[in-house]
Parts: structure tokens; sequence; C-alpha cells
């Protein structure tokens, strides 16, 4: 095969990647079937990875795969599958054609970040052995770019399929529905553009800085690189110095003053190939070397630009540190949520939660903690949209790791969704009949605050939503008229219908708080134990009515 | 509405305005609803139509039959809207919600009289989609030629003037306000919280805000909002009955199988017939005291026509 060919079959399957992962992220309609995600993600390093620890087995293999990949051809993960680094090539190339004079010199040679690159790939794994991934989660390509996704990019698409349904709808078109999206909270959303922001100033100053100073998969890959079979190689015969190659490195790795390529950085993008006039620069097997380089001298310090990348990093820290500040905030001002019209009298009791709920199949919070990302595909692909993004709602081990908010809508029975899409496993893919036996939370009920004992009027939102009779009605022992929940503890999922359902302002009467450790709950029984005895029609099959 | 649901709103209702401009000058027409009209006011045979013993379909069948076909209900070219009970996410059999086949029917009936569409939609308490698709409606729907609609979207929802005791104001599916009929098509439950829910009760699935009712004396809100909207036609579906554990229910052993369907303009005859049929004296229902007594309709059936009829 032609060698010019490899940047455009590289940039094609990269886009294919791109699109595909994107679709997942911001399919509102919940249009792709789980097999699509299965087939996708497949590739994606640190979900991969995560699954292969807690059980390898071939679904949990594409981490082999990518490190096999690499062993052979290089870094082919990070210019072709990873969804971050495709980004930020687009970025890149966008930023290039924009800039104020294109023909200045785009990419040189830099030295590489290795003490700080390697740093970070230890301090991950040392956190991960103490049973935090905090570090993975935050900088894992794949999270953040879905983070970003989800975040921002899904809420223009449901607003565009929103604003089509409204057209539609304007000439009595039913068939496409509107969907309902939330906004995160500030400090998520704060601490994903922070994230998504220096990557992009990174990518247009520097092209991929980001997968060769900061990225976890980029360093652990970059060491799988330097062994490859095939390397991308300058020709010492060929090679005349035009530095043609170098300036469209975007990750600065052609050293043309030692005529080497540092393929531990190189990104296997093929770019400098067709850049070459001379076919100077070749993909080829590692060691059948043409001439040996010499030995590179210690480079020259170069004094102004780290300097401005530190403060610029010194930057980016301060925002996150703002925006953790702003989050806390918004969780205080959103306990109360202002909706009106309201109940007669506002309710008095505060819902003491202690717990976040985690989504069915976490397991505990603390197994939830050590393998999610923070990615937001279960956030994505939620029906109900109960699963929402949340900066500490586990505390500092599980920033930004979502959890279940049944102020926005609850978790259906039968619905196993989160865990079929989960790319960690974090969330586990149950059978339906298994996850209606998860106790997610578990239920209470602030009699104080319930509109049946307060108004003395009949209310009852919150048995009917129950899926197991986990609550259901007795008779008010004041008012024997009137019927007041009763729980059933046993029984109770935690899934939060009759939180969400529960109609009182400004503190709920009956809430769900979460467990640390998921246990099992009872089968629903026939008959609530404490409940009314059932009434049985009367079965009219004679030829009688009783009217 | 949380704040950042206002904010999300408001910015999709500043484009949306934007883009309904847009689409107005290229000659769409721009949706304009109407208040509610009477609507076929004629004398119908019977005031209350009541069969047993047969398929959800047949009892239909047997019901129009009596009261003259559904022409009666329905002229050519006429939009209407089916309101069965699709509130939860689980099968036919757990009777939880309308029977698919009654729905399948009504819809039939409806195009077959030249209805130009017919829109079936509820605003369910589980995932609109997953319930949908578990009760066998989107299905019967699909088959019959109706069209389904999401009831899960505010904006579909217009603010009405209800003027009751307790709800004076609600958000109601433009559907309703726009359909030239409107066909209720309940499932008769037990219900924790109401007793029994029927036809008005059926109702709280073409509003936006049900909490509002639930913490404003709900019995008094179903009276209320019955006084404002009274459905062409009210279909009660006794075929499968959840006898206890309502409105959802656990299992099929919560089911007793009734085989009977009722039919009335009336939804508090339609209500109070429904209540005697599962064992209750309709009293015991307060929304249908209440409605009777602000003069919503009439439950004395001893002197109202009733046709019976026994397949």
């Amino acid at each position: 095969m032609q060698q010019h060919r490899l940047k455009p079959l590289r940039a094609l399957v990269s886009l294919v990647f791109l699109a595909l992962t994107t679709a997942l992220f911001v399919d509102v309609q919940g249009l792709l079937p789980t097999g699509f995600r299965d087939l996708v993600l497949y590739l994606q390093v640190v979900p991969s990875l995560l699954r292969f620890l807690e059980g390898p087995a071939w679904a949990a293999a594409g981490i082999l795969v990518v490190l096999g990949t690499t062993l052979l051809f290089g870094r082919v993960y990070c210019s072709s599958v990873c969804p971050l680094g495709t980004l930020q090539d687009l970025i890149s190339w966008v930023g290039g054609r924009w800039r104020r004079n294109p023909k200045a010199v785009r990419y040189r040679y830099a030295k590489p970040h290795s003490r700080l690159h390697f740093g970070l790939l230890l301090a991950t794994l040392v956190g991960a052995f103490g049973g935090s991934w905090l570090l993975l989660g935050l900088l894992d390509p794949f999270s953040l770019y879905g983070r970003s996704a989800a975040l921002l990019l899904q809420p223009a698409v449901a607003t565009g399929n929103n604003l089509a349904a409204r057209g539609l709808e304007s000439w009595g078109i039913y068939g496409l529905a509107p969907v309902t999206w939330h906004w995160a909270g500030a400090g998520v959303l704060a601490a994903t553009a922070a994230l998504l922001l220096l990557v992009v100033v990174l990518a247009t100053r520097h092209g991929r800085l980001f997968c060769n100073s900061l990225c976890p998969v980029g360093a652990l890959l970059a060491l799988a690189s330097r062994l490859s079979l095939f390397k991308i190689r300058i020709d010492q015969g060929q090679c005349n110095t035009c530095a043609r190659c170098s300036v469209v490195c975007k990750a600065e790795c052609i050293d043309l003053k030692h005529k080497r390529v540092d393929f531990g950085r190189c990104v296997a993008c093929f770019d400098c190939i067709p850049a070459c006039p001379e076919s100077g620069i070749r993909y080829g097997i590692a060691w059948a070397r043409t001439a040996e380089p010499p030995t590179p001298p210690p480079p020259p310090p170069s004094p102004r630009r780290p300097e401005r990348r530190r403060r610029l990093l010194i930057g980016v820290a301060l925002a996150w540190t703002a925006g953790l500040g702003l989050s806390g905030l918004k969780v205080r001002a959103g306990a109360v949520p202002a909706e009106a019209p309201r109940n007669l009298r506002p309710s008095r009791v505060p819902v003491p939660k202690a717990q976040a709920v985690a989504p069915p199949g976490a397991g505990s919070n603390a197994r939830f903690n050590a393998t999610c990302t923070a990615c937001y595909l279960c956030v994505s692909a939620c029906p109900t949209r109960v699963i929402q993004p949340a900066l500490l709602a586990y505390g500092a081990k599980g920033l930004l790791q979502p959890h279940l908010d049944f102020g926005v809508g609850f978790c259906t029975y039968s619905c196993v969704r989160c865990g079929e899409v989960c790319p960690t496993g974090a969330i586990r893919h149950l059978a339906v009949e298994a996850k209606k036996r998860v106790r997610m939370g578990q239920v209470h009920f602030i009699e104080d605050n319930c509109v049946v004992v307060t108004d003395r009027t009949a209310c009852g939102a919150c048995a009917e939503h129950c899926p197991t009779r986990a609550v259901f009605m007795v008779p008010y022992r004041e008012d024997p008229q009137l019927r007041v929940p009763e729980l059933d503890i046993e029984v109770c999922v935690g899934c939060g219908a009759c939180e969400h359902a529960c109609p009182v302002w400004p503190h709920k009467a009956i809430y769900v708080d979460g467990e640390a450790e998921q246990g099992l709950a009872q089968p629903p029984r026939e008959r609530s134990p404490e409940g009314p005895a059932p009434r049985v029609p009367v079965p009219n099959v004679g030829t009688d009515f009783p009217f | 509405m949380k704040r950042r649901n206002f904010l999300a709103a408001a910015a999709e209702a500043g484009l949306a305005t934007g883009a309904a401009l847009g689409l107005g000058a290229l000659g769409g027409p721009i949706r304009v609803v109407l208040a509610d009209e009477p609507r076929g006011s004629e004398a119908l045979a019977y005031d209350l139509v009541a069969v047993k013993n047969g398929e959800p379909d047949k009892l239909f069948d047997a019901a129009m039959d009596a009261l003259g076909g559904m022409r009666q209900f329905v002229r050519p070219n006429q939009t209407v809207v089916v309101k069965p009970n699709i509130a939860w996410d689980v099968e036919p059999e757990r009777a939880a919600n309308t029977n698919p086949l009654l729905v399948r029917r009504i819809v039939e009936q409806c195009r077959a009289a030249g209805a130009k569409t017919v829109y079936v939609f509820d605003n369910t308490c589980d995932n609109w989609r997953s319930s949908y698709k578990s009760s066998g409606i989107e299905q019967a729907v699909r088959d019959a030629g109706g069209t389904l609609v999401s009831g899960e979207s505010e904006r579909y929802y217009q603010p009405v003037k209800v003027g009751g005791q307790r709800l004076t104001e609600a958000k109601e599916h433009e559907l309703i306000l726009g359909s030239d009929v409107f066909i209720n098509v309940p499932v008769l439950k037990d219900h924790g919280g109401a007793t029994l829910t029927v036809s008005m009760k059926n109702l709280m699935g073409i509003v936006w805000d049900r909490r509002y009712w639930h913490r404003n004396d709900l019995h008094q809100c179903i009276a209320d909002f019955a006084a404002y909207r009274r459905p062409d036609l009210n279909v009660v579906d006794a075929y499968r009955v959840l006898a206890h554990n309502g409105p959802r229910g656990v299992s099929v052993r919560d089911v007793t199988e009734m085989r009977s369907l009722l039919v009335s303009r009336d939804m508090v005859t339609a209500d109070a017939a429904a209540a005697r049929l599962f064992g209750l004296n309709p009293d015991q229902v307060d929304y249908i005291r209440l409605a009777a007594a602000q003069g919503v309709g009439r439950l004395d059936l001893e002197n109202l026509a009733v046709k019976r009829i026994v397949l």
C-alpha cells in the first residue's frame, strides 16, 4: 500500500469512531440498541481495563486488543479510536485554518514532559491501589469526552429535537416527541467545561500535548509503543532536514536535529509521511535501520514556554476550585424547589438524607466510587433522567460521579438501561428480575409532612407509584375515612417513585435515603402485612347487573 | 418549576419563538387553541349501556350497536382524541392499563366512521415510552391506524380556567382542546388514594400538574375538573379489573376477570355504575358523591335509561 494513503485512512476511521461514540451520548430519543454500544466502545481503554480487572472475559478484552495493536503498530488507539484525540485533531485543524498567519510554523519539536506524564500515570496507579480512580476518571480521555458530550452537546441536540418537534406540531404532526432534559448543576458544568477548555487550548496551540503530558492512556500506550514492531523512522540518507514533516507533527515529536522520531509520543497519525517530498520519513519495521542515529545531547532549556503552560494549568486549577465552591452553593440553593402553586400548609420537617443513591447494580458506594469514571453514558441513556451528574454526591472520593436524583424522576422498576450501557461495569448489567430485587435505598416516611395528616384530605400519590407495595395505604387512626401511607421496608427497592410523586411542599413527606451497600429486597408480597383486606368484587357473570 | 428547568424552558422558548415566526413566514399555519365548545348534544337512546360476557372488542361493538353506531359520535373528517389509561409500565394481564384490544377497536371504529385523525395519548406515571409499549397500546394503535402522541412534554399542555372550588386553573393537553371529539377510555381499578379510578379520575392524565390535585384535596379537584371537562363519550373497561393493590398492582393475582364494559356520555353515571360493578356504593367514593352534588351528572341509575346486554 502507498504509505501516503495511511493518513486519509486514519482520518476516516477516526471520524467514524468519533461519530459513533458521539451518537451514543446524544441519543435523546433512545434509538440505539445495546449491541451498538458494545461494538463502539469495545476498544475504549479505560472502560475495558476496569471491566477486565473485575472479570477477565472476551467481552472485556478490548484493552488487550489495544495493547497488542500498540505493540505492533504504535499508538493507533490515540489517533483513530480515542474520541478526545479526534476532537483535538479537529480543533487543531480548525485552529490551523483560522490563525492569523497561516504561513507561520505550526508545530516544532518540543522536549517531552516525561516526568509530568509518567508521574501522573504513576499517581493514577497508586490511587487505584488505594481504592480511588479519581485521577483516572478525571483524565481518562473517553470519560472526559463523554462528560463533555453528555453535558454540553446533548442539551443542544435535545433543543434541536424539541424545536423540530414544535415546528412539526404547528402543522399538526405529532410524530416526533419532544424530550425533557435538565441542566447539570453549575459545579459539574464548570468542572467539565474547565477540563474541556484545557484540552481545547492545548490542542489549538500544541496539537496533542494533552495526550503526551496529562492523558493516562497516552502514558500507558507510550510505554508500549516504544517497543512497537512498526515505527515511524527518518531515512538518514533521504532526509534533507527540510522540516516539512516536523511542522505538521501534532505530537511535536520529530527531532530533526538528530533525525529521530520520539515514537513514544507519536500518535500514529501518519501526517508526516505525505508531507515529505523525498519519502524520507516512512513507516516500517523498527529494527530495519539504515543508519545509527547519533546519541542526542541534552536539549537546551527553553525558559519561556513552560512558564506560560504552568500559568495556564494554574488558571484551570483555579477555575476548577471555583467550580467546586459554586456547586456547593447550588446544592443548598436547590434543596427547596420553588414550585407553585403549593399546598395550603407548607410542610415543616426537613428531609434528613444521609447517603447518595447509586444506580441499580452499583453493588456498594465504595465499589461504585472505585469503578465509575463519570463518563455519563448512563446519564445520557436513562429513560427517566433520574440518573443525574453530581459533583460531590459521594464526597471527594466520588467526584463527578452520577447519582439518582428523585427530584428529576424515579427509577423504572423493570428498567436495566444504565447497566446495559455502563462501559466500565460500575453499574452491573443485571437481568430484569435480579434488578427488581436490588435495594438501592430505603424509604422513610415523615408523617408530620403528609398532606393527609396536615390537611385531612386524601392523597396516596406515594403508594400509587410504589411498584412493590413497600408503601401502601392504611386507615388513618384519627380519621378512618382517610388513608395514610404505611411502610413495608423489607420489600422496598429504593426506586424513589414515592418521593418523586409526593406532592407536598417544600419538604417531602416520604423519601428514599441511599444504602452504602446495596442489599436484597424481599419480593413483593401478595398482600401487604397491615393492609386492608382485599375487596372482592362481585364477579358479574350471570345475567343480572348490580344496577 | 425548578430554576434550571425554567432556564432550559426559557432558552428553548426563546429559540422556538424565532423558529415559529420563521415557520409562519414559510406558510405553515400557527396553531390556535380554541376554548371548548359543546359537542354532539343530540339525545341518545340510552343514558348508560352495560355489556358483559364478551371479549373487549365484542363488548364495545355491542354497546355501539345499541347506541346507533360510532357515527353518533364521530363525523367524517373530524379529529378524535382517545384517552385510555396507560399510566404504568406493565403488561395487559396486570389490568393496570386500559385493555389494548378495546383501544384498538375504538380507534378502528373511529376510522371507519370517517375520522381524519385519531390521536391516542396519556400523561403516564411510569416512563411514557415503556408504558405505551408494555401496555400493548402502542401496537394496538399502530395496527388500527391511530396516532400515538407523547403526554410527557409540558409544552403540549395549555393553561385553562377550571373555576372549581379547589382547582381553579390547570394545564390541559392541547389535543383535548383542539380535537373535535374526546373519547375517555378508563379502566376500572382499585385506587389506594382515590378509592376507585374510573372516568373522572382518568382525566388526571390529560393535565400536566397532578401533584397540585394531590396536595389540594384530591377528591374535590377531581370533581372540579369533571365539572369543567366533559368527554363526548366514556367507555369504561371492566374486562379485567384490578381488585386490590391498585392503581398499579403487584401481580396478576390482584386481577379479577369481569368481562364487562360500560358506555355513557355522563361520567358520574359511568362511575356510579362502575362502582356498583366493583362492589362499592357510589357514595363511598368521595369524588363521585361530590361531582353528583355539583350537578356534573346523575348517579340515580334506577331513574335512567339503562341498556343491559349479556353476550
